[in-house]
C-alpha cells in the first residue's frame, strides 16, 4: 500500500490483533479480535493499521 | 536508510500537584537532548485533558497522537502509586494503539520508597507488550522521589543519576534505530 501522507511505498512489518471492536462481524473467531496489518513508510515514518 | 532525526518524546505521566515524578521528568529530558541525532519534546498528560466519560481510540488528542506516530521510541516516566501506575497515564496511552507498532519505550519509575519504582515498572510491561511497544531492558529507578532535588531545585547527586540514565538511553536510542530499521525495511514473512 502507499502512505496517504507522502505517497511512498509502506512496509508490511507487524500483524496485530485488535481487541477493542464490539463487532461480531469483524472479529475473526480464531483470535478473537479483528486481525489487522501494520504498515510504516519509510519515507515519512507514517503507519497505518488495516 | 533514513537519515531523519531520531524521535524520542518523554511522557510525565501523572498529573497528581506536588509531583515528584516532574523533577524526573525534566532530568531525563534534559539528558535526552543532550544526544546527538535525537529530537526529543516533553509530554506531560495534565496537559492532554482527555474527557473521562468516554476512553481509548474514540478519544484522541490528535496532536498528541501525531508525536507518537512520528516518534521512533518512547520514554514514560510515572510514579509508583500504590504499586501501580497512574490511571490517568493508562487513559492517555490508550487512545492510541497503530502508533505504537514496534517502537521502543523505556520505563524511568519515581517512588516515595528505596525499590526505585520497581513494582510499577513489572505492571507496566504487560499493558506497553499489548500496545505494540518493545520495551528495553533497562529502567530508570529513581528511589527517595522527595529527595531528588535539593531545597534550591538542584538534583542531588546528579553525577550518579546521569550515569545510570545513560546506560538506560544508551539502550532505549539503539533499540529505536534498530526497530526502525525494521520498521521502515523489513517486512513480515520476508525470506532471508
Amino acid at each position: 500500500m502507499n502512505c496517504p501522507e507522502c505517497g511512498a511505498v509502506m512496509n508490511h512489518h507487524a500483524t496485530k490483533v485488535d481487541y477493542t471492536t464490539d463487532d461480531p462481524e469483524l472479529i475473526d473467531s480464531t483470535f478473537g479480535g479483528v486481525v489487522k496489518e501494520a504498515y510504516t513508510c519509510p519515507h515519512c515514518g507514517w503507519i497505518e493499521l488495516q | 536508510m533514513n537519515t531523519r532525526a531520531l524521535s524520542i518524546p518523554v511522557i510525565l505521566g501523572t498529573t497528581r500537584k506536588g509531583r515528584a515524578s516532574e523533577h524526573v521528568a525534566s532530568f531525563v529530558f534534559e539528558e535526552v537532548q543532550k544526544r546527538e541525532g535525537v529530537e526529543t519534546q516533553l509530554i506531560d498528560i495534565r496537559n492532554l485533558q482527555f474527557p473521562i466519560d468516554d476512553a481509548g481510540e474514540a478519544i484522541k488528542d490528535s496532536a498528541f497522537s501525531n508525536t507518537i506516530m512520528h516518534a521512533d521510541g518512547l520514554v514514560i516516566v510515572t510514579p509508583e502509586y500504590n504499586h501501580g501506575y497512574p490511571g490517568l497515564l493508562k487513559h492517555a496511552l490508550d487512545t492510541n494503539l497503530k502508533e505504537y507498532i514496534h517502537k521502543a519505550v523505556g520505563i524511568c519509575a519515581v517512588s516515595a520508597g528505596g525499590f526505585g519504582g520497581t513494582r510499577v515498572c513489572e505492571n507496566m510491561l504487560p499493558v506497553l507488550r499489548e500496545l505494540g511497544l518493545v520495551t528495553i531492558f533497562w529502567d530508570g529507578n529513581f528511589s527517595g522521589a522527595r529527595d531528588f532535588v535539593d531545597e534550591n531545585g538542584n538534583i542531588r547527586d546528579r553525577a550518579t543519576h546521569e550515569k545510570r540514565i545513560n546506560k538506560f538511553l544508551s539502550e532505549l536510542i539503539w533499540m529505536s534505530k534498530v526497530l526502525r530499521y525494521g520498521r521502515e525495511n523489513i517486512s513480515i514473512g520476508q525470506k532471508h
